[in-house]
């Protein structure tokens, strides 16, 4: 569309070339709205295909419609220790990305070693270090005679699923972190340094506000994540989710009921929570449009 | 540099703005280093305070090295199982990724929920489905008469943990294909169907050979992850790394030595393979050198 037939203020005549390019967009719409609702239907002949077989297979609805209250309880357990465990992965991830940016050896040292060494191995293994490993450590130490250090060691299984959550997902956002804050431009170190603010007053006031702002929907992405990883911590005991449902299939042999519950209740759950993130990257990007 | 100091040849001028260059290279260098050198000596005091503390709470070293063996035979039944799931992986992702782009809107749709659901559940709950659900369902068969079918879902626990790993990976991996296929220009396409190529030959000839300069590190990177999450499969009962690591630590309550163990192999790991790849990345980024 050229500059001169583009509607000027008060003029009343309708470019024929507007009302065709209209109508494209129009059938445009139409078209991927038609083919939306195509995918739909094949996605509801899908899932009815599926539960007709499992049906035909004497799976017990019953049962489930029982027992489901019992595993959607886990979904509050389950909603707690991810948001508990993103908010000290958030905090340790912080940390963990000013030591890898600081000049200070040991904190660049500490820091690299502890991403290496958590990206480098299995959230399984370090949530039985957690969970078995430290109460060893623990039982050595009351023996040795401190008693109040060693009970420190021994953790309940809540506070191991949470405490080796937040260890593993610190790691991993740490880089995204220390990427926002690179991203922070070099121009505004260098004025407020020019202004005389002291490191730490640069960091609190000028890179960390925009920092963190760049880098809220990976928070929000890493905690969809963990709403998924969460199911590890049923290993160790933690009444989620997937820790009721396999706690009812195993009993009654009723596997693939309160399986296919347990992953209803996730797929719910983190469709709510990728709906959520997606509003929330919209609000976040409508501050830097023109 | 301005020209007129450039080396003629024949001329025998020396530019000092060369020397005084070439000095602040080397002293960026030799900064840089010696800051490696700090940061690995804190990396090596890191490691050896951690040892000494472990000692100090009678940790057992001699019970490490007398059973560390076994756990280093973890070892390639961890790259077996990765790599078999990988490959597997990687043809769902093909046909996933075909199916998204696709203009079939059952194509479209299966390859849509199959991929919403697998992001949206748990690794765990499928693995668990799988290696306890469909026996479940395979006993039905049988029970009604399909003995062979039902037979076929019963799947041994490294059939369980490899089909359940590479609809996992398939999922992540539709997303890296669906890239590496965009990646190619539309114009590419237009030209293959105005020379007549059917849709097969052109993704065959001038599609996938150019999509797999961009898929082949993803699929890599994609593989270290796997390695780490093939220690869930422990849980079904293969004899990878984190099972035989976890077998002796509950026999003799030894869990910090053997969990140490297994995660230095999957550090160790880690390690050589992401070297690996950075070598691979380097060799496929010559071909785009100018």
């Amino acid at each position: 569309m050229s500059v001169d037939t583009v509607r000027q203020p008060g003029a009343t005549a309708a470019d024929p070339g507007l009302s065709m390019g209209l109508e494209l967009l129009a059938a445009q719409n139409r078209a991927r709205l038609i083919q939306s609702a195509k995918v739909g239907a094949v996605w509801v002949g899908l899932v009815a295909l599926l539960a007709a077989t499992l049906l035909q297979l004497r799976i017990d609805v019953p049962y489930a419609a029982r027992y489901y209250g019992y595993v959607l309880q886990g979904v509050t357990t389950t909603l707690w220790v991810s948001l508990v465990s993103i908010f000290f992965a958030t905090i340790l991830a912080l940390f963990g990305a000013l030591g890898r940016l600081s000049r200070n050896s040991i904190a660049q040292g500490v820091s690299g070693l502890y991403i290496s060494v958590i990206r480098g191995t299995p959230l399984l293994v370090q949530l039985w270090l957690i969970h078995l490993g430290l109460p060893q450590i623990g039982i050595e130490l009351i023996g040795l005679g401190f008693p109040r250090l060693g009970k420190l060691f021994i953790l309940r299984a809540v506070q191991s699923g949470i405490l080796a959550l937040s260890l593993n997902y610190g790691a991993y956002m740490a880089e995204v972190f220390r990427a926002g804050i690179q991203s922070v431009g070099h121009g505004q170190r260098e004025a407020a340094q020019a202004i005389g603010m002291t490191h730490w007053q640069m960091l609190r006031r000028v890179v960390l506000p925009q920092a963190i702002r760049v880098s809220i929907p990976d928070i929000g992405n890493n905690f969809i994540f963990m709403l998924k990883d969460s199911a590890l911590v049923s290993v160790i005991g933690v009444m989620e989710i997937t820790c009721r449902a396999s706690r009812l299939a195993r009993r009654d042999s009723k596997c693939m009921e309160m399986l296919l519950v347990a992953a209803a209740a996730y797929w719910i759950l983190t469709n709510i929570a990728s709906w959520l993130q997606s509003r929330l990257e919209n609000r976040m990007a409508r501050a830097y449009r023109h | 540099m301005s020209m007129e100091t450039l080396r003629q040849p024949g001329t025998t001028a020396v530019d000092p703005d060369l020397y005084m260059g070439l000095e602040l290279l080397a002293a960026q260098n030799r900064a840089r280093l010696i800051q490696n050198v700090k940061v690995g000596a804190v990396w090596v005091g890191l490691v050896a305070l951690l040892a000494a503390m472990l000692l100090g709470v009678h940790v057992d070293p001699s019970y490490a090295a007398e059973h560390y063996g076994f756990v280093l035979q973890g070892v390639l039944t961890t790259i077996r199982v990765s790599l078999t799931s990988i490959s597997f992986a990687t043809c769902l992702g093909l046909f996933g990724a075909l199916g998204r782009v696709s203009r079939n809107s059952i194509a479209q749709g299966v390859s849509g929920l199959y991929i919403s659901v697998i992001r949206g559940t748990p690794l765990l709950i499928q693995l668990l489905i799988i290696y306890l659900g469909l026996p479940q369902i395979g006993r039905q068969l049988i029970a009604l008469g399909f003995r062979q079918l039902g037979e076929l879902l019963t799947l041994s626990a490294t059939q369980s943990g490899i089909l359940a790993l590479g609809l996992n990976y398939g999922a992540y991996l539709t997303e890296v294909f669906r890239a590496g296929m965009q990646s190619v220009g539309h114009g590419q396409r237009e030209a293959a169907r105005a020379l007549g190529m059917t849709p097969v030959q052109m993704l065959r000839r001038v599609v996938l050979p150019q999509a797999i300069r961009v898929v082949i590190p993803n699929v890599g990177n994609y593989f270290i992850s796997m390695q780490k999450d093939s220690a869930l499969v422990s849980i079904v009962g293969i004899w990878e790394i984190t099972f035989r690591a976890t077998r002796f630590a509950r026999k003799d309550s030894k869990f910090i030595e053997m969990l140490l163990v297994g995660a230095a192999f999957y550090w160790i790991m880690t390690l050589v393979f992401s070297w690996l790849q950075s070598q691979l990345e380097r060799r496929m980024a010559h071909a785009y050198e100018r």
